[in-house]
């Protein structure tokens, strides 16, 4: 036992400084290493595990597998037509394919069907492996919340609100923001929630959101690129500048993603009216020496 | 699409024996009893890899169950010990989701699986009460203050190499290690500082 390791001196004298403190839940500093906990092998007799415990774990992760198998048929159904969203990229900067990944979820959906039955939502997996619409997004997100709650899933049952209830989405979304886990979840949720706001007409918050995105997920670009899109719109040549420097140093120019989220922009500038088009090329005039290719680009949506 | 057809196509590995069956309660009793893709030992290596608190029988558990369901529902994988891992890393982040959810919609009141965390609760001395509290306000933590209290407490490393294979200069290390301990219900002031020594005292 002498050989073995001890916490280091310094560590030691915190976790005492820390078991002294009458609001601390650490009642005993511990002397050694604590990491036999972390170090299971072969040894460990199976027969110690208690049954009930190891076989209410399978039953969860059945219910786990359906509840993902519907939240991936919400999310494909979503993208059956979606509304002024850009694609998720994955790792390697590839933009999500729905098309690649829907015989993927079917071919496990169909395997899912054939096992036991667990609850109604089986019956609506299969349903929806016949055919999915992207009216079957929202009913497909709620029913596996209901059958194991997260916050990815949360997201798509706020993503998945009808347009003509911005206000029900906008406030899942201003929750979401500020609580999700994992945190990128969070960036996800400010983006949705500015682009509801901006249905609404409340541009000023909906910047106020795209700002925030960078503090949960500081490499994505999207964010800022919807706040300099803003700040364009708004009239705040200022705020337009300093947006755009910041953008170009966390944006790949003119990359497939970001050509497709210029593409969603023009859309949705297209639907403004002729007054705030006016009044954000006004501002792009103003500063148009002072911006970048892609602050350019990303002004010129509203025109030319 | 005939299911059947696809997995053929999609690739040429199958399934070991071990993994194959009618049913994924077939497959977990017999990866229960045997472990043949060493699972046990793969969830407690993982958790020290990635410096989460979770007790690593109920990771081996919920491992198991992870790896019967998917053996039912994917594709026979090309590496079957990267897709074995790739499991665990499934289970970790289910068991962190769970506690979360747990501690959001019943905080204080716990199974008998979540209180029995002999880690927080023999070696930190953490009530039985408070250890998905103190679990789930610890994965919460950004990965540099988890680290530290994986690599001095568990690990048992000394600071100087910590620092020195780390992300950290020494007060980055002590901000990261106050950050950890502070899940455990403190609040110390700055200084002393610990990992700086006495002469900052």
């Amino acid at each position: 036992m002498k050989d073995q390791p001890r916490i280091a001196p310094e560590i030691r004298g915190l976790l005492e400084e820390i078991a002294a403190d009458p609001r601390s839940d650490l009642r005993l500093v511990p002397r050694k290493p604590l990491r036999a906990w972390f170090e299971r092998g072969e040894s460990a007799p199976t027969s110690a595990i208690a049954t009930t415990r190891a076989e209410r774990h399978l039953v969860e992760e059945h219910r786990e597998s359906l509840a993902a198998l519907l939240c991936e048929a919400a999310w494909l159904a979503y993208w059956k037509a979606p509304v002024l969203a850009h694609r998720p990229v994955d790792a390697e900067g590839k933009l999500y394919d729905p098309a690649e990944r829907e015989p993927r979820w079917r071919a496990r959906g169909e395997r899912f069907g054939r096992t036991r039955s667990i609850n109604e939502g089986t019956d609506l997996l299969r349903g929806v492996l016949g055919r999915l619409d992207a009216g079957n997004a929202h009913a497909l997100a709620v029913a596996s919340l209901q059958l194991v709650p997260s916050d990815r899933t949360r997201c798509y049952v706020a993503l998945t609100i009808p347009w003509d209830r911005p206000r029900s989405a906008a406030h899942f979304f201003r929750r979401l923001s500020q609580t999700a886990w994992p945190i990128p979840l969070r960036s996800q949720a400010l983006e949705s929630l500015g682009a509801r706001l901006c249905s609404l007409g409340l541009y000023y918050q909906a910047r106020e959101a795209y700002r925030a995105v960078p503090d949960a997920t500081p490499r994505s670009p999207y964010g800022l690129v919807c706040s300099t899109t803003l700040s364009c719109l708004l009239g705040d040549p200022r705020a337009l500048t300093v947006e755009s420097r910041r953008l170009d140093a966390v944006a790949r120019s003119m990359d497939e993603p970001m050509q497709e989220e210029l593409a969603l922009l023009r859309t949705w500038a297209d639907t403004l009216p002729a007054s705030l088009r006016t009044v954000a090329r006004n501002t792009r005039e103003q500063v148009s020496g002072e911006l970048s290719e892609l602050g350019q680009a990303i002004t010129e949506v509203f025109g030319t | 699409m005939d299911s059947g057809r696809s997995r053929s196509e999609g690739s040429a590995a199958t399934w070991p024996g071990f993994l194959r069956g009618q049913s994924s309660d077939e497959i977990f009793c017999r990866l229960r009893e045997h472990d043949p893709l060493r699972l046990r030992e793969s969830a407690a290596r993982r958790l020290r890899e990635v410096w989460y608190l979770l007790e690593p029988e109920r990771v081996f558990l919920r491992s198991l169950a992870v790896v019967a369901e998917h053996a039912r529902l994917d594709d026979p994988p090309a590496d079957l010990a990267a897709w074995a891992r790739s499991k665990v890393d499934v289970a970790i982040e289910r068991l962190l989701r769970l506690d979360l959810e747990a501690e959001r919609t019943r905080p204080g009141v716990l199974t008998d699986e979540e209180r029995d965390f002999p880690l927080l609760i023999e070696s930190l001395r953490v009530e039985p009460e408070s250890v998905r509290r103190v679990a789930v306000a610890f994965n919460a933590l950004d990965a540099p203050p988890r680290r530290a209290f994986f690599e001095l407490l568990i690990e048992g490393k000394e600071v100087g190499p910590v620092i020195e294979a780390g992300p950290w200069d020494m007060d980055e290390l002590y901000r990261s290690i106050h950050a950890a301990l502070a899940v455990f219900g403190l609040d110390i002031p700055v200084t002393p500082d610990p990992v700086r020594g006495k002469e900052n005292a």
